[in-house]
């Protein structure tokens, strides 16, 4: 039995214990790319999703929340100025985030914004929004900006640089959220009959409407029909438990990336295979990250003394990079 | 860190527990309502109750389609079908069509959620007017279309095949004039 101590000792090591910060700084510019990719993509519903003339009117969504909630739509209306004046701000907000520029208030302003278009017509989305909404409030809370951002950057050339070490708590919280999504789907998956007898994958990839490219042999056949169930129990149960120790971490990642690439390529569920395949970096341990970044880094100061732009920027960029 | 901030940070961390574990006690318990008020709250604000039953306890075994009919006042009609994913390009699935998917598969088409039966219609009467600028419209008629995947101990449903036919089904009239 644990002693209390002993828990609150473990406790702080896992939350508190100061790890390097690029490992959630390159969270954050993948993160802030995707998101940035959904938004594009988003341009073209500003009709059908948003504005005044939607699938949903404002009020009839207004009608169905009655309990307080973020939806800057209920301040400012559904006009189409308003979303594409919001879109924009969103936007600006992601690409902030993604160089780090004024980061957290960066991160703040998208969360908002995203929550608001989310919200909009909640109707129309799925696991992969809540897990969008979910982490970015995790990321908010994180030092972000303190690496690979134009605001550790300009903390150095301020001589005031950020600091390069954090109590990970919020990067503990994401993987932790990361497990809890394998975990509890396996969880709710173990209390149905077709996991249990392998047929889940048969009706899952039935629904024409989720199918995406055809894969004529391996899902006509009962016995790889079977094979993909049941593994899909077992490599979700693995990525929610085994991920958290050192020997099965890598081989796990790079299952879970041919995992998600599958089912993506399978079924048609835009993002939510692309959006837990980003969320997979988190487990990349912060000090691979800050060796995978520095090396990263070498390479291009030694494109930058190569080069023949000017000796004095060469010099300034070499001294910002350093 | 101090640990003032610590005790904060440590508290946020169990609440974060605490909105992750919701989804396992009963939902309808006053007692767990009362208990988890705050962290209902929260989840309420942002929208961010967490289930994770994709494609839990078991896949869903029915297809689902919805489709519009404008009755216009010259007697002639004509129908449109919300987008379906199965005919779209890759491009279309990620820009709209999985969005449709949902709203079609599990909010429109349920009982519960007649609160949106009238601004669906109106939404497919706009879209069919596109084509019709002519026509004065009369009613908008919606219906569900649907069909159970067979069972494996019936056949083997080729991968990829589009369900031959469909259940019909008009659940929603909305008057137009």
């Amino acid at each position: 039995m644990m002693s209390y101590k002993t828990f609150l000792n473990r406790w702080d090591r896992f939350f508190f214990k100061p790890q390097p910060v690029e490992g959630i700084a390159v969270f954050r510019i993948v993160w802030c790319l995707l998101l940035l990719a959904y938004l594009f993509l988003d341009i073209g519903n500003i009709t059908d999703f948003y504005g005044p003339k939607a699938l949903l009117s404002l009020n009839t969504v207004k009608s169905q929340f009655n309990y307080p909630h973020m939806n800057l739509f209920h301040l400012f209306g559904d006009s189409v100025p308003v979303v594409m004046g919001m879109m924009w701000i969103y936007g600006i907000a992601l690409f902030c985030g993604m160089i780090g520029f004024k980061t957290r208030f960066s991160l703040v302003i998208a969360l908002v914004c995203m929550v608001s278009f989310h919200q909009r017509n909640i109707w129309l989305l799925s696991s992969s929004e809540v897990l969008m909404r979910t982490i970015m409030i995790l990321l908010v809370c994180a030092p972000a900006g303190n690496a690979l951002s134009v605001d550790s950057l300009i903390g150095r050339f301020k001589l005031n640089p950020l600091p390069r070490d954090w109590a990970p708590w919020a990067l503990r919280l994401i993987q932790i959220q990361i497990s809890v999504v394998y975990l509890w789907t396996v969880w709710h998956k173990l209390k149905g009959d077709h996991w249990i007898d392998g047929t889940a994958v048969y009706y899952a990839t039935r629904l024409h409407n989720m199918t995406n490219f055809p894969v004529p042999v391996l899902l006509d056949n009962m016995f790889t029909i079977k094979l993909m169930t049941w593994g899909t129990l077992i490599l979700e149960f693995a990525m929610g438990t085994l991920i958290w120790f050192k020997e099965f971490r890598k081989p796990l990642i790079v299952a879970g990336i041919f995992f998600h690439l599958g089912i993506e390529y399978m079924m048609s569920i835009p993002f939510f295979e692309i959006v837990m395949i980003v969320l997979l970096i988190n487990f990349v341990t912060p000090q691979e990250m800050r060796s995978f970044v520095s090396s990263y880094i070498l390479k291009v100061k030694e494109g930058i003394r190569s080069s023949t732009i000017a000796d004095d920027l060469k010099g300034r960029i070499l001294i910002l990079l350093s | 860190m101090n640990k003032v901030k610590k005790i904060f940070v440590s508290a946020f961390i169990v609440f974060n527990f605490l909105i992750m574990a919701r989804v396992h006690l009963p939902l309808d318990s006053k007692f767990f309502s009362t208990i988890y008020g705050p962290v209902d709250s929260y989840t309420r604000f942002f929208s961010s109750f967490q289930d994770w039953l994709m494609f839990a306890p078991n896949p869903s075994r029915t297809n689902y389609e919805i489709s519009a009919e404008v009755e216009f006042l010259d007697g002639t009609r004509d129908s449109w079908f919300f987008p379906r994913a199965s005919e779209l390009s890759i491009v279309g699935k990620y820009l709209y069509g999985e969005r449709y998917r949902k709203f079609v598969s599990e909010a429109v088409r349920k009982d519960e959620n007649k609160f949106m039966w009238k601004d669906t219609a109106r939404f497919a009467l706009r879209k069919i007017g596109e084509n019709h600028f002519d026509k004065i419209p009369k009613k908008v008629h919606l219906y569900r279309h649907w069909e159970d995947v067979p069972l494996l101990s019936e056949g083997m449903r080729t991968h990829g095949t589009r369900p031959d036919k469909m259940n019909k089904y008009r659940f929603f009239t909305h008057e137009v004039m």
